[in-house]
């Protein structure tokens, strides 16, 4: 009951925010806009958005303090954990089902709100009063389902001794980040929403509030991306089908409005050095927002499995009714403000920044919109002609191979070719030297792997990456000629000063080093072995052999544990072990893969069946090439977009500085008062202050 | 602009941008619509009573769902067989390769592949863990793969 209770408390302080921020407005007849006329008022707002992040925070730890004291009279409790289960697993069994998962929904929820709207800012201090409604009422919608459709605090009429404990395919490291990150990525994509439609009201989509929206976008991106990478590799290790990403629907899910971020921070770029494509940008963080939404209604109403059950659902009616009212809001308000939101400049040449920029945006969305078709066309063909239609892997894998390719070859001419226009031979010359780099990876890559399309790939891949790197020695080198300091300290000072375009750099080669992890896939090969002890066989390119099986019985499960001996060149290089393991709580079996990855490709193996006398073994091996360097390159672009947002943060609060001195830098994206795009304004403030 | 082009270069060059952004939406939908076309990109959604109805299935790519029946599902090895039924109707299934660890008696389960001599022979399977506690629900946490 105090659960519930305490879930009512963030209600009432959501809906008195909702209500307190856009009243302390008065309107300014004169300049036809709105002035804060009640401080006062705005402040309480603050507050109250404050409470709901310590009322919704305290009904979260009541639902922590039930799973850690196996408090088994709550039924969701019971339902997810058991005695038997590990801090660790205790901890993440609070969002292993429906109802605790929509409570840290409205947890993050809670707490991004209450970061971006309590304190104080300059740079965000006139998005505030209309940002509030929007991010209260979105509060309203999450802490209304959770509270009265599915209930985390529902007690149960007979407390059962024990409880069922987590699903044993969620006893995983992954499971217990993955989809915290999802949610905050998901949620933080609320918050640039509400920025834009606060923009909207107030007239003020210039270059303050392009900066704001993209640090709000940057945080959900790599949220996002994190979630995606850590969901693959739980897969991976986890599922043991041998794959990271099957284009399933909750994959989809968070992929489309990751796909849509992506595309704003691209765009956000154009808008600041050019004061153009501001219709789009407000487009982007609607469609952002609304994808994110949708990804939850998603995976959270029972919508995949069929329209029906999406009606049945208590929540899905309430999804719908919200994914409406905010695509409305959106689109509504960007339609409304359309005159205001002109271009302060004609799009230039084709061959230009700005050029590549906008066709690379229009590539992201065109993905993002194959994606959605691809993951609606069951409901949608089931709603129209009763029966349902689907795609599945092969046809993902068709049409975004070569959306891909597109956009690492846009990528990489929209690295070195210059804002306004460009002349044909000057970025030809830009792109020779990496397309050297990469042509020789790709004749190295054919020589190895005798698969055209592989290198195909890999030119495409080890162009951006060899651009990427290019320009970064480029303009080190450039900054240290100037400068006088040695390379390493200039390229340091290159990421410090200008951490977005060097940071976005980075992401792009950590990119470019995974699409040469996803190639790999194309050599996969796999091979099934049934085998007695003792006996020696050969896989994969290594011999191995099975050793011995180990069976015993642990307090949840029985283990059956299959040691093998690998050797290369009749050397032993290590021993695997493989396990599958029986569940009795869930009746259900489960396997531990055993995997030995180096750089050139993962050993992957499975125990898939065992005799019941102990006899014979079925192994199910994999070979999967290049598999590591998918991690290895989300791993880059993750510190690239890291180093984006952190170091962003040092030259943010300079600014803040200069402009409390009274020296405004010069307006951005005011014609002619760009700052011309070449090496020396990168390197001119060194000469001012040594590099960080 | 500093200088204000003249009419002509301006109108050639908007004539570039439509070229180029029609290029990229042409694009992507010919690759959707060659995509969706390519054998095995579709599958069609069918219960075992509509197959058992005589719907034409023959050389399609078929999604057969449905609940596993209780005690039809055998291993062998990597190998495994189970009937899947909507309570009406039921369809025998054979699969061979990565089983999900949450198939089992019981569960609900998705199978595609092609029907051949009544029998779905899969090439994917699915399945979604049966939960005492929650309402049927499909989560991540709970799809297995094949």
């Amino acid at each position: 009951m105090l659960g519930r209770g305490l879930l009512g408390v963030g209600i009432a302080f959501a809906g008195y925010a909702l209500f307190a921020a856009p009243a302390s407005l008065g309107r300014d007849r004169a300049n036809k806009t709105w002035t804060v006329a009640r401080p006062e008022l705005l402040a309480s707002a603050r507050r109250a958005l404050v409470a709901v992040a310590l009322s919704v925070g305290a009904a979260s730890v009541l639902l922590w303090y039930g799973f850690f004291t196996r408090d088994f009279s709550l039924r969701y409790v019971a339902a997810n954990t058991s005695r038997a289960a590990q801090p660790w697993y205790t901890f993440s069994a609070f969002w292993s089902g429906m109802a605790g998962s929509l409570l840290l929904w409205c947890l993050v929820l809670a707490v991004v709100t209450a970061l971006f709207a309590a304190r104080r800012s300059p740079d965000r201090e006139a998005f505030v009063p209309w940002a509030i409604p929007v991010l209260a009422g979105t509060q309203l919608f999450f802490l209304g389902i959770t509270t009265l459709a599915e209930n985390p605090f529902a007690r149960v009429d007979v407390i059962p001794p024990d409880g069922r404990g987590m699903n044993p395919l969620l006893h995983s490291p992954g499971m217990v980040i993955h989809p915290p990150l999802l949610y905050a990525g998901l949620v933080c994509l609320i918050v640039p929403f509400a920025i834009a439609v606060s923009a909207l009201i107030i007239r003020r989509t210039d270059a303050d509030w392009i900066r704001l929206v993209r640090r709000w976008v940057l945080v959900p991106w790599l949220a996002l991306g994190a979630g995606l990478v850590v969901g693959g590799a739980w897969a991976y290790t986890e599922l043991g089908w041998g794959g990271y990403w099957g284009w399933d629907p909750v994959e989809n899910a968070a992929f489309m409005p990751w796909l849509a971020a992506t595309a704003f921070l691209h765009s956000a770029v154009v808008q600041e050095r050019r004061g153009m494509l501001k219709i789009w940008n407000v487009f982007l963080v609607t469609v952002a927002a609304v994808l994110a939404t949708f990804g939850t209604f998603l995976t959270r109403s029972g919508l995949l499995s069929s329209v029906h059950t999406f009606a049945e659902s208590p929540i899905g009616k309430w999804f719908f009714v919200f994914l409406t009212a905010q695509t409305f809001l959106g689109l509504g308000l960007l339609v409304w403000r359309l005159p205001h939101l002109r271009s302060e400049n004609a799009l230039g040449s084709p061959l230009s920044k700005e050029a590549a920029f906008l066709f690379n945006n229009l590539v992201f969305v065109g993905a993002a919109a194959v994606v959605l078709w691809g993951t609606v066309l069951p409901l949608a063909t089931e709603a129209i002609g009763g029966s349902q239609l689907a795609v599945g892997p092969p046809f993902f894998n068709r049409v975004m191979a070569p959306i891909g390719a597109l956009l690492l070859l846009l990528s990489s001419v929209g690295t070195v070719v210059p804002w306004r226009r460009a002349s044909l031979a000057r970025v030809a010359k830009r792109l020779a030297l990496p397309a050297s780099v990469a042509t020789a990876f790709a004749v190295a890559a054919l020589v190895v792997a005798r698969r055209p399309t592989f290198a195909g790939l890999v030119w495409i891949a080890a162009w951006l990456g060899a651009t990427s790197v290019i320009e970064i020695a480029r303009a080190a080198r450039a900054r240290s000629r100037i400068s006088g300091f040695p390379v390493r300290a200039a390229a340091r000072g290159l990421f410090a000063r200008n951490p977005r375009r060097y940071g976005g750099y980075l992401v792009h080669l950590g990119v470019a080093v995974m699409v040469i992890g996803f190639a790999g896939s194309i050599g996969r090969t796999q091979t099934e072995v049934v085998v007695s002890p003792g006996e020696r066989f050969e896989a994969a390119g290594y011999a191995l052999r099975f050793e011995r099986l180990e069976r015993s019985e642990v307090p949840d499960k029985e283990v059956n544990l299959a040691v093998l001996e690998l050797f290369r060149d009749d050397r032993r290089i290590g021993t695997l072990r493989p396990q599958l393991n029986f569940h009795r709580n869930w009746e259900q079996p489960q396997s531990e893969i055993a995997i030995r990855s180096t750089p050139r490709a993962d050993l992957y193996v499975i125990l898939a069946a065992v005799n019941a006398d102990g006899g014979e073994a079925v192994f199910r091996i994999h070979h999967n090439p290049l598999v590591l360097w998918v991690w290895i390159g989300a791993l880059l672009a993750f510190a690239g977009g890291l180093t984006s947002l952190l170091a962003g943060r040092s030259q943010r609060n300079q600014r803040n500085q200069r402009n409390q001195q009274g020296t405004q830098p010069p307006p951005r994206g005011i014609r002619g008062a760009e700052p011309p795009e070449s090496e020396t304004s990168i390197a001119i403030p060194t000469m001012r202050s040594p590099p960080i | 602009m500093d200088q204000t082009p003249s009419e002509a270069p301006r109108r050639s060059r908007r004539a570039k941008w439509v070229t180029g952004i029609s290029l990229i939406v042409a694009g992507i939908v010919g690759l959707a619509a060659w995509a969706v076309t390519s054998p095995d990109a579709v599958a069609y959604y069918k219960t075992p009573s509509e197959l058992s109805d005589g719907d034409a299935v023959a050389g399609r790519n078929v999604r057969v769902g449905g609940r596993v029946v209780d005690g039809s599902l055998e291993r062998a090895g990597t190998h495994v067989s189970f009937v899947i039924s909507d309570g009406r109707n039921e369809v025998p299934v054979t699969y061979s390769g990565e089983v999900p660890d949450t198939l089992k008696d019981g569960t609900d389960a998705i199978a595609e592949g092609r029907i051949v001599g009544g029998t779905l022979v899969a090439k994917r399977i699915q399945a979604k863990c049966s939960s005492k506690f929650v309402p049927a629900e499909r989560t991540e946490e709970h799809l297995g793969r094949a």
